[in-house]
Order: C-alpha cells, then structure tokens, then sequence
C-alpha cells in the first residue's frame, strides 16, 4: 500500500468514485424499470379508451419518447457523472461529521497544487492537511459512505409499477399487445395477417321471413343479410393457428371452431359493421364488412278518393275508402287512423293471419266511424302492421284524406239554403213563364223567338228539377226535414218531371195549329210554380221557426251548464272555473246574437198573428250577461244564480211562445194538404163500404144460385139479369174510382199524397172492371174473387193515405216525423220541437242504406210506375208507420 | 143687582157665542155652494164661470179640510184650462193636508200627476181658435195641417151647429199609447178593441198621433169629430145623448173639408145592412156612456152607422136648421127625448121606428164582403214605421187572394213586376175589393207605366175604404205621373190627413207644390221633410 498521503487519498478517492458510480448506475436501472412499467400500465388504460389506429399509434409514440427520455434520465445521465464531488460532504458526514469537508478540501489543495496553482499556504501546509485526511480516512470503510442500501426505496414503485402495468396489458385487446410490442408504430388494419380460403357463408333468415336456408360458396367473406339472420362461417386459414375468434366490430367475440383444416364460426347479423378472426398469436384477418338488411315498412296508399279537398260527410252518407298496402314480407292488421285536434282513434279493420305481402281492402266512413264533435275535421288514414319479428311489427300509415263530419244542424241548414235556391229558381221560372208567355191574340207571332226563349225556360226547369232532386237526397238522411214536406216535394218532382216530359214534345204547337194548347200547358205550368212557390214559401218559413227553436233550446242549455259552472264556483273559487265561465257567457252572447238575427227575420217574414211578440223580447240577454259576469267578479254567486235563473225562465217564455207560433204556422200551412187527405179518405171509405156491400151482394146471390140450381133454367133469366145489375153496380163504383185514381196520380199541384195511393187505387179499379166483367159474363166465382181483390186494393190505398194523414196532423202540430225516421233510418227525433242534437250510435249501420233504397223507388214509383215488389214493400212501410 | 148683572152677562155671553157659530155655518155653506157651483160649471164646460166660483170658494174656505179642497177643485179648474203646472201644484197642496182627503181626491192627485208629466212636454202653437198642442218632435208636422182643418171646422160645423166658441180650443196630440190612455181614461185595452184614437173630454180634444199607427187613421177627420164633440159639449152643457153626441159628430168630421154630407159610404151600407138582415142593431142604451165600451171595434162601427144615418135622417126630413135647434133643446130641457119631440114632433120610439123604416126602404147591399175591423195595430217606440209588406198580408182574408198576393210580392220583390201583376191580378178576382191586393197591383201598374190601368183599380176602392193611405199614395203617383197634377194633389192630401209621416207623400207633395209654382206650401213641404229627416225626430 502507498504510503503516502497524496497517494492515499488519491487512492480513497478512487474508491469512493467507483462505489459512487456502481451505486448511480443501479439506481438508474431500477428507477428506469419503474418508469417503464408505470408507463406501460398508463398507455396501456389509456389504450382501452379507443381503437383508432392513428390514437393507439400516438400512445405508442408517446411511451417511446417516453422510453428514450428515461434511459437518458435514469442510465445515460448516472453513467456520465463520474465524479460526483458534490456528494463527497453529504456522503462522509454520514461517516464522521466533518470529514467530508476535510476530504474536499485536501483534494482541492492537491490538485491546485499538481496544477502549479497557489494554495495561498505554505506546501508543507498543505502537505499536512492531506496528510491528516488521509490518516484519518485510513480506517474509514468506503461502504459506509457509498451504501447500497438506498436502492431499496425504488423497490417499492418498481413493484406497484410492473404490477399495474401487467393488469392493464392484461385488459388490453391482443391487438394492442400485439401492436405495442411490435416494432410498428401504427396497427395493423388492412392486411390480414391471416389469410382464409374456401370461405363459405350459410345464411338462415328469420323464421318471419319466411326465406328459407340458403349457402354461398365462395364468398369474400363479407356477410349481407336481413336483420336477425344466423350467419355461419366456413372456411380454411392458410397458415397454422391457433386458438380462433371472430370478432364482431361491436365487440362480441365468438369462438371459432376448428375441424380438420377448416374452421367455423357463427353469429347474428343485428346491425352493420364488421367482423374479423384471429388466433391466439395476434394474427387476424381482415376486417369483413357486415351489411344488415333491415325489414321495410309497410306501404301503404289511399288510391281513392284521391284528393286534398275536405270532403263532407253528412246524414246517412258514406264515403268508400280504398286502400292498398304491401309489405316485403308480410303484414299482420290493417287499422283505419283518425285524427283530429281532439285525439286519435284506431279501429281495427282486417286481422290477416295469411300475412300477406300485399293486400287490397276498402272501408266505409261514415258519421258513426269519426268519433267528434261535428264540424271537425279529421284526418283519416289507413294503417298497416307488418309481420316484423326481430325488431317487432312496424307500422306504415297511408297518405291521408281530409274528412268532416258535417254539424247536423248545418247539415240541415245547408238543406233549407238548398230549399231556398230551388224557391227562387221556381219563382224565376214562374215569371218567364208568365212574362214570355205567347200572345196568342197578337196577329203575328214570332215563333222562332217562342221557341228561343221557350227552350231558355225549359232549361231553367231542369235547372230547378235538378235542385229538387238534389234536396229530396239530401232530406234523406237529414234528421230535422219533416216527412211531410219531403213527401210534398216528391210529389213536387213528379210533377215537374211530367211539365218536362211534355216540354220536349212542345217544339211542333210553335204553330198558329198548336199554339193555343201550347198556351193552355203553359197555365198549367204556372199553376204549379205557383204551387210549388207557395209550397217552398211555407216549408222555408217553417224552417225559420225551427231553427229560432233550436237556437234558443242551444241557449236553454248554456244556461244550464253556466249555471253547473256557477254551483261549482260556489263551492270554492278557481282560476279554471272563471275562465271556463268567462267561456261560456261569451258563447252564450255569440249565440244570442245570432239568435236576434234569426228573430229579427222571423218577425217579419213570419204573417202576423203566428207568433207572439213574447217571443221577441229577448235583446237584452246580452247586458244582462254582463251584469251577471260582473256579478260573479264582485264574488256576488247567489245574485248571479238567481239572475241566471230569471233569465232561464225569460228564456222558457221565449220558446213556449215560438213553439206556440210553430205549431199555428204549421197548422195554417198544412190544412190545405190535410184537408185534401180528409177528402180522399173519406171518399176511399165510401168506395170500399160500396164495394163490401156489392160483395156481399154477389155472394148471396152466388148462395141462392147454388141452393136453387135444380130450377136453374127457370131462374136463369132472372140470375143473369141480378148479375147485370150487380155488373151496373159495379161499373158505377170502378168509375169513381179510377177518377179518384186519376186525381191521385195527377194531384192538384201542392197536394201532398202518397206516392203509391194512385196505384192502388188503380189496381183498385182494374179489379173492380174483372168483376163487372166477370158478372156480365155470369162467372160469379171470379167476379166475387175480384171484388175481394178490390177490396184488398182500397183498403191499403185507405191505409197509405191515413198513414200520410197522420203525418201531416202531426207536421201540423209541430211534432213531425222525421224524414230517415219514416223510411226506417233511425228513430232520433220525435217531432220538430223536440229534438235531440246529441250524438246517438245508431246499433245499425245498414238501416239508412235500406231507407235510401225505399225511397228510390218510392220516387222511381211515383215516375215509372209500380216496379217489382214495390207494392209489397210499400204495404209493409206503411204498416209499420201505421202500428 | 148683582143677580141681575149676571144674568144680562150670560145672556150677553150666550147670544155672543150663538151669533159666533152661526156666522160660521154661513162661512161654511158658502164654501159649499162655491164647490158645488165649481163642479156643475166644469161639468157644463163652463170654465170662465168655474174660475170665478174656484176663487170665491178660496176666499170662503175656513178650515184646513175646506182649504184642501179648494185647492182641489181650483186644480180641476187649471186642469179644464189647460195649465198643467198649475193644476199640478195645487193638487199637490191640497194633498198636503193633514185632514183626511176623500178617496177621489188621492186618485184625482194621481191622475193629475200622470198626466202633467206629458203636459210639461207639450209645445204649444196657437191659431184664432185654437191651441195645437204637441210633444214628439215629429208630430210637428201635424200642426200645421191640423190647425188648417180645425179652422175649417171651426167654420163648418160652426156653421152647421150655429156654434161658435169664444175661447181657444185645446188640442192635444199624444205622443204615446201610454199617454193618451193616462190622459184619456181609457184602457189601453179600449183602445184597442174599439180603435178610439181621439177623445174630447175635459174642456179639451185629444188624440193620439198618427205616427203610432202602421198606416196612421184619419186624424184630421177625428179632430173635426171631436170639435163636433166639443161643441155639443159646451151648446148642450153636457145633456146630450151620447147616440146623438156621436151621431152628430160622425155626420160631421167631414166637414173640414167642405164635402157635402154623404154618410152612407159602401162600408157604413154594408155594415147596416148585414145589421137589418141579421135584425142585431145596436140597442141606443147599450151605446151609453161611452162608445168606447162597447164590445168590439165591430160593434162600435156598426153603432156609429146606426147614429150617423140617425142623424142624417133627421137633416133629410127636417132639414139642416134642426140641429142647432135641436142643440138648443138639449141645453134647456136636459133631456134628448123632449127635445126630439119638440123639433120633430115626434116621440123617441116613433122616431127610432121612422129611422129604421127608412133606412129599410132604402134596400141597403152588402158591397164589402169583409168589413171586418182590424184590431189596431200600435208601432212600438223606436220600432220601424214599415213593418213589412207580408204583416198586411193577412188582412186579405180569401185564402188563394193571400196566397196569389204573397207570390206576387216575392215576385215584386226580385223585379219581376210583370209576373207580379198578374199574380195580383189572379189575386183580385178572389178579392176583388182588397185594399191590400188592388194597392199592389197600383203599385206594379204604375211601376210599369200603365197609370191609366192602375186608377182602374183604385178609384172604385177611394168609397170603399176611404182611410187606406195607400189608395191616396198610388193614385197621387198615378195622376202625378201622369201629369194630371191636380188631381195628384188632391190624392196627396187625402195621405196627409191619414197618414203624413211618409217622406216620399211629402218629396211628392214637393214635387208638385214647384211643378204648379206654389211657393209658400213648397216651402212648408220643405221644412216637413227637414223634420223627417231629422234623426233626432225618429
């Protein structure tokens, strides 16, 4: 060992820069192996954020830089400082408390010295100062300064570190794994590593669809298929591997099977997206695309009515809605959808258990089908379910068709506007009729322009007979048109119909010949318009009156739920109940005004002595409402309920009188039919007690024939001549009545008759003429058979023109039928005061369609004659009018 | 002496205290003289004397109860003059009293009250003879007219009845049914059952204006009548017969207008003879108190013919000085039985024979198949004068008439007067004499020129029903259209004394007044229309 002191602390030194060095450097090892697994473990949480390749790229860039920094941190950095002086005081102290200093110092003056430097003390200073340091580090052990035992502080972060790194690989995909510790800095996307071949695709579709099962050999590999179809995978990788999954792109994995060479691997096909297989080694396919095939929606379309009009549905009308719908596999139900600001409604129209692809249905709207308030509009459409399994049945609706159920009482009014059109036309037919009439006491008459402006007046009555027909269709189905007066207008077309007929054949009397007849047809004419005016004139006023009515049993009844509304804020005072009364008297104003209206045109279109000034005295229903609002605003409940009591009864007053005034117009209006229908009646009676009474005359004859017929040569002569007088009887009574017949058929204009009282009192008549034929020719058998016939015949003409007589005394007392009521369409009103305007179901929807079709061939009756079956059905309705 | 002194002192004091009491029941049947004399003067209409007796029975009045009614009777007397405020006022003090009034009293107060509400509205504008007296603006239009044809009366019965009054007549025209029926005592009912639309009563005429009435009535003849009235009044001092009283002044409410007397119109011959046929003449007893009671406006037209061919009657045989003999009889007997007999020597039971004798030989015919009178018809306040064409419908009594007369005024209506006429025309021949369907055919006629056809028409219906204004207005068109201005006037003026609140009869009127250059009556026309057209008026 050198002895000397410059040499051994040289030599000390030496020692301790070698430990120090070994010391840094294991140090740097450990603290960069924490470093590392701490930031594996971090890249690797971070890695399960995301797949992109680009961001998986970035961490791996980021751990690398990472990396780097750390080895020069942790190993290049210890490495390089091999001197590390700055220590030596914080390493001796822990030795001996001072010695550092002193070691530090001593090197210093040894190397200013061996660098020629001055110390600025003497060299044998500075040779005893080394000397005292290198005596005193003689039994010092280098170890215990440089100790390794400070390494042990990194054990612990290295721990946690490799520990968390390896649990976050663990939770990582292999594709990360496989790509982190791959020299690639981006992942692997569109190279397979594994390549398939002989790739085979079995598709079995959902059980709905109805497709069977079906095998594409020879496939990419990519699947495209119907929602909720099990896709199986066949196929051979080209290269060993090992354990296999297929990947779905929305994470699920699938173990696939090996078998031989091949593998196969299956799934459902629930979405679009992607799927891959991969072994165990990291190795993977491409990705394959998924394509999922979703179920339509079934379509559905109105074909008719095609049209964005609001269409109008009234009385017993329908409308025919024609549907198609059609679906890729199949559908299950088809619903009619309606909608309208007050909600919506479903109603199922057609289950299908065959679930078919395409279907073709109609459906009938009607009043009943739309559930509302009348005057709505509803949107109606048609909606189909398809058969859809998977994702379950999906509903396809129609385009759709704009529908309003017509307010009955506007349905009603929108007839008396129709009433009022044909009167004016009729009124300006009656004056061309009488101011273009042919002077046939001119000298000269210009027969083109008779036959110019005569062609203008037949067109005008067509014109008119056109409106007529239209308004007996629409009486039809309407609630408040009273039977009495439909009957009038259907007597009313008829006749019209015959001034027509005979219009056509007017052309050859525009001749000095024929111009007197001419004339004479044209009195007739103006006999009828005149009729017909007065007819409608009566009929349209009648409807004023009703109508007064019904607004005023529309305000009775606002009264009454004013009053509910009142009760109801007694019992305690809410925001909602005011408003709903501020609501209510303001409906009730706008009704009152309109009601002045109607009363204003009542009272002076209305002759005088029908109604009641009572009923007029209404005006100041209005302020009185607003005294009441005010009332009710002071919070003063009891005058505002006693007033509107007062006001109810005022109300009461108003309509007893109107009510009073309707029967008496009505009852002036239609004494003239009544009277008419008396007269009839009465003389049916007598024809039917003549024909009872010549019956019961042959058949005593018939009697005393058979007991006498042994002395039936003598008496012969004398039969035959009792039978004459019964034939002489019997051709007197047919003779009245085929007269009466003939009135019937050709009613004065005005009348109101039954439309098949003519026919019966005409088959009336023709049996009567068999039995005078038959009693002339001595058949008595038949003529008795005959005579019964006729009497048959007058009894149900009696029975049709006692029925219509009914029904005019009860339109006379204001309690007349209405018109679907008498053909069989519903039994909503009894009479015109009291109507119901509420909705009512009606339990048969085919009632009206039974009532329309009677009433064709009532009309068709009153044209053409009697048509098959007629007389039949017109005995059983006016049986039924009759009980 | 002291006895005796005492004795002459009580005597003294006894005699002083009879003398006291005595003077006191003098005051007090004086009192009761002047209110009785009061009473019988009012009742004679002998207001100059009541005023004279109302103020001595004042002065003589001594205790609160007497002073009350003097300040009764003294309001009565205000009221036969004409003061309403003053007859109020004192009315209303005698009610003041603390003594116990007689009921009629209370009533009379009540009365008084009623009726000076409408007397303080009143407008007065005076005449010669008269104080015309109105209160709806629009019947300002009557006064003028009025005043004319009361003057005329004025004259002519004056002339007739040798009557002439020495003061101012009041005239009153009521401007509601209301008012009138205060005024009047009458019921509204009355009224209307029996259409008495003027009355004379309480020293004064009244009568309901003409405006109230859909088709107005024949005012100006109804003030004539009751002038008559009220000259019979104040000539017989209130003892006529109330048969003669109407009969009388029936005969004479033409007279305005100069016509000779022909009381025996197709309307009165139809009434009577349906009456003699049917032998059910109103018995002269049952016409008492007034023929505003009786049952029906029916019964009251039938009356009036009754008394009106009475009194013709009697000008016939006995010619026309009878009647202010008559009168004069009346006033001095108190008792129409004795006067007749005086005048025709004959008693009432044989003059009553005589009467109807002649009137049988007379062979009166049913001209009018329906004489049927129409309850009146009031146009409520504030309602529109024109009430539609169809309300007179049913005043064409045949049912085909009403309904061809309804088709040809909706035919009217859309322009097609053609058409129109010869609905009417159809109408016509069911009921030829329908004022109703012959005005509208006029109408139709004259719209299309045929003025000639249209007076064809018309004229017939001027005697049949001579108070249908309508009949004056289509014939005034005709002729005017025609040019014949004249005779339009005439027609013109026959509206005016029916029905003169129609702004086309006065735009006519107008017309005619500058086409013959008569300023001054163009120019009152002028101011009528003015007030017509003054929508403060309506």
């Amino acid at each position: 060992m050198d002895s000397h002191p410059k040499l051994v602390l040289q030599s000390f030194l030496d020692r301790y820069f070698s430990e120090k060095s070994r010391a840094a450097v294991l140090g740097g090892v450990l603290a960069f192996l924490a470093a590392a697994a701490g930031g594996l473990g971090f890249i690797s949480i971070l890695s399960l954020i995301g797949s992109n390749p680009f961001y998986l790229s970035f961490l791996k860039i980021i751990y690398l830089m990472g990396f780097v920094l750390c080895i020069y941190r942790f190993l290049v950095l210890p490495a390089l400082n091999r001197e590390p002086r700055s220590d030596i005081i914080e390493d001796f102290d822990k030795v001996r408390r001072g010695i550092g200093e002193d070691i530090l110092s001593g090197l210093e003056l040894m190397e200013q010295r061996e660098a020629g430097k001055s110390t600025g003390v003497s060299e044998d200073l500075v040779d005893a100062q080394i000397q005292v340091v290198s005596g005193s580090l003689e039994n010092e052990d280098i170890k215990t300064a440089v100790s390794l035992e400070r390494l042990r502080r990194y054990f612990a972060p290295l721990a946690v570190s490799v520990v968390l790194s390896t649990l976050a690989l663990l939770f990582t995909g292999p594709e990360f794994r496989s790509f982190f510790f791959s020299t690639r800095l981006v992942p692997l996307t569109g190279h397979a590593a594994l390549e398939l071949a002989d790739i085979s695709i079995t598709y079995k579709y959902p059980q709905y669809s109805r497709i069977p099962q079906q095998t594409v050999l020879g496939t990419t590999g990519d699947v495209k298929a119907l929602m909720g179809t099990q896709v199986t995978l066949r196929a051979v990788p080209l290269r060993a591997v090992g354990n296999l999954e297929l990947v779905l792109s929305s994470g699920l994995r699938v173990s696939v099977s090996r078998e031989g060479g091949s593998i196969e691997g299956s799934f459902t096909v629930l979405s679009d997206g992607s799927y891959f297989i991969r072994d165990s080694l990291g190795a993977r396919t491409r990705d394959f695309a998924v394509t999922a095939e979703k179920d339509r929606f079934p379509s559905v379309k109105i074909s008719s009515p095609n049209t964005e009009d609001i269409l109008d549905i009234k009385g017993e009308e329908s409308i025919d809605i024609e549907y198609e719908t059609a679906d890729d596999f199949g559908h299950t139900a088809i619903y009619l959808l309606s909608r309208s600001e007050h909600g919506e409604h479903i109603k199922l129209l057609s289950e299908l258990a065959e679930e078919p692809q395409r279907f073709g249905g109609s459906v009938k709207i009607d009043v009943y089908s739309v559930p509302g308030q009348p005057g709505e509009v509803f949107e109606v459409g048609v909606m189909a379910y398809d058969n859809d399994g998977v994702s379950g049945p999906k509903a396809g609706i129609s385009n759709t068709i704009r529908i309003r159920v017509k307010d009955r009482r506007q349905e009603h009014r929108d007839i008396v506007e129709l009433a009022e059109v044909l009167f004016e036309q009729l009124l300006e037919t009656l004056a061309d009729d009488i101011e273009f009439r042919p002077d046939t006491l001119a000298a000269a008459i210009d027969y083109q322009a008779v036959r110019e402006t005569q062609g203008d007046i037949t067109v005008k009555i067509q014109g008119a007979y056109a409106t007529l027909e239209a308004l007996i269709d629409n009486m039809k189905g309407d609630d408040y048109s009273d039977y009495t007066y439909f009957i009038g207008l259907s007597n009313m077309l008829s006749r019209i119909d015959e001034i027509l007929e005979d219009r056509n054949e007017t052309s050859s009397l525009f001749s000095q010949a024929g111009i007197g007849r001419f004339d004479g047809r044209i009195t007739r004419e103006i006999n009828e318009f005149e009729d017909d005016v007065l007819f409608l004139d009566s009929m349209i006023k009648s409807e004023m009156i009703r109508d007064s009515l019904l607004y005023g049993q529309d305000m009775a009844s606002g009264y009454e739920e004013l009053s509910e509304l009142l009760k109801k804020l007694k019992e305690g005072v809410d925001e909602e109940t005011l408003k709903a009364i501020e609501r209510k008297i303001a409906e009730l104003k706008e009704l009152m005004a309109q009601m002045a209206q109607k009363l204003a045109s009542l009272n002076s279109s209305i002759p005088e002595g029908h109604l009641n000034p009572e009923a007029f005295k209404t005006v100041n229903v209005s302020e009185q409402l607003d005294e009441m609002m005010k009332l009710i605003e002071e919070g003063r409940l009891d005058e505002a309920l006693s007033m509107l009591g007062d006001m109810e009864s005022q109300m009461q007053d108003m309509m007893a009188a109107l009510q009073s005034g309707a029967q008496s117009f009505a009852s002036a209006s239609l004494s003239g039919g009544i009277m008419t229908l008396n007269n009839i009646v009465s003389r049916i009676e007598k024809l039917e007690e003549a024909e009872s009474e010549l019956k019961q005359n042959t058949e005593s004859l018939m009697d005393s024939l058979l007991k006498n017929r042994e002395g039936a040569e003598r008496d012969d002569s004398a039969a035959k001549k009792d039978m004459r007088k019964l034939a002489d009887r019997q051709d007197k009574i047919e003779r009245e009545t085929y007269e009466l017949a003939g009135e019937c058929n050709n009613p004065s204009a005005g009348a109101v008759l039954p439309g098949e009282l003519g026919k019966e009192l005409g088959e009336a008549s023709r049996y009567m003429a068999g039995a005078s034929e038959n009693l002339s020719e001595a058949e008595i058998s038949k003529g008795i058979s005959n005579e019964s016939e006729a009497l048959e015949a007058l009894r149900r003409a009696k029975a049709s023109a006692k029925g219509l007589l009914e029904q005019l005394k009860m339109s006379s007392m204001g309690r007349g039928q209405s018109v679907p009521f008498v053909l069989g369409g519903g039994n909503r009103r009894h009479g015109m005061i009291g109507v119901d305007t509420g909705y009512v179901e009606i339990p048969q929807a085919a009632e009206p369609v039974v009532g329309k079709e009677l009433k064709e061939s009532l009309l068709k009756a009153l044209r053409d004659g009697s048509p098959e079956g007629f007389d039949e059905l017109n005995r059983k309705y006016y049986e039924r009018i009759i009980k | 002496m002291r006895v005796l002194l005492s004795t002459v002192m009580l005597l003294l004091a006894a005699y002083g205290s009879a003398a006291l009491g005595a003077e006191s029941e003098i005051s007090s049947s004086r009192f009761q003289f002047h209110i009785k004399a009061v009473e019988e003067h009012l009742y004679k209409w002998q207001v100059k004397e009541a005023t004279v007796r109302s103020k001595l029975a004042f002065s003589a009045a001594g205790t609160e109860e007497e002073k009350a009614l003097a300040n009764y009777v003294a309001s009565r007397v205000e009221f036969f003059k004409g003061n309403y405020a003053a007859s109020l006022r004192m009315a209303q003090e005698a009610k003041q009293s603390k003594k116990k009034l007689p009921k009629y009293i209370d009533e009379y107060v009540e009365y008084i009250q009623k009726v000076a509400e409408t007397g303080s509205m009143f407008k007065e504008v005076a005449s010669r003879n008269f104080k015309v007296r109105y209160a709806h603006p629009k019947d300002k239009i009557l006064v003028h007219f009025a005043i004319d044809g009361l003057e005329k009366s004025y004259a002519n019965i004056g002339r007739d009845f040798n009557r002439y009054p020495d003061v101012p007549v009041i005239v009153e025209i009521f401007p509601s049914l209301e008012s009138f029926s205060h005024a009047s005592t009458l019921t509204l009912r009355e009224i209307q059952t029996t259409g008495v639309v003027g009355v004379c009563k309480f020293n004064r005429i009244m009568i309901l204006s003409p405006r109230l009435l859909p088709r107005g009535y024949k005012w100006l003849d109804t003030l004539a009548h009751e002038y008559a009235h009220y000259l019979i009044f104040v000539a017989t001092e209130n003892n006529m017969a109330v048969w003669l009283h109407e009969g009388l002044a029936k005969a004479h409410e033409s007279r305005w207008r100069d016509d000779k007397r022909n009381f025996l119109t197709p309307l009165y011959e139809t009434v009577l003879a349906r009456a003699l046929n049917e032998d059910r003449l109103v018995p002269l007893e049952k016409m008492h108190p007034s023929f505003g009671k009786l049952d029906s406006a029916d019964e009251a037209q039938l009356a009036f013919a009754q008394v009106g061919t009475m009194v013709e009657f009697l000008l016939d045989r006995w010619g026309e000085g009878v009647i202010p003999m008559l009168l004069q009889e009346v006033k001095e007997r108190g008792d129409i039985n004795s006067a007749l007999q005086t005048v025709t020597d004959l008693e009432f039971g044989s003059f009553y024979e005589e009467w109807e004798k002649d009137l049988r030989s007379k062979s009166l015919k049913e001209k009018i198949s329906d004489t049927k009178v129409i309850e009146l018809k009031f146009v409520e306040e504030g309602e529109g004068e024109d009430k539609g064409s169809e309300l007179d419908l049913g005043e064409v009594t045949d049912l085909q008439a009403r309904e061809y007369t309804r088709i040809g005024d909706l035919l009217r209506s859309r322009g097609r007067v053609r058409a129109a006429a010869y609905e009417y025309e159809k109408a016509l021949r069911h009921n030829p004499l329908s004022p109703v369907v012959v005005n509208r055919l006029a109408s139709v006629r004259n719209s299309m020129g045929k003025y000639v056809e249209a007076r064809e028409v018309l004229i017939p219906l001027v005697d049949y029903f001579p108070g249908y204004p309508n009949t004056f207005i289509n014939l005034g068109k005709s002729y005017m259209e025609s040019g014949d201005y004249k005779r339009a006037l005439r027609a013109y003026e026959n509206v005016i004394s029916i029905d003169p609140f129609d702004p086309e009869l006065h735009s006519s009127l107008l017309h005619l007044y500058d086409k013959l250059g008569l300023k001054e009556e163009s120019k009152s026309e002028r101011e009528i229309l003015a007030v017509l057209a003054d929508k403060e008026t309506r």
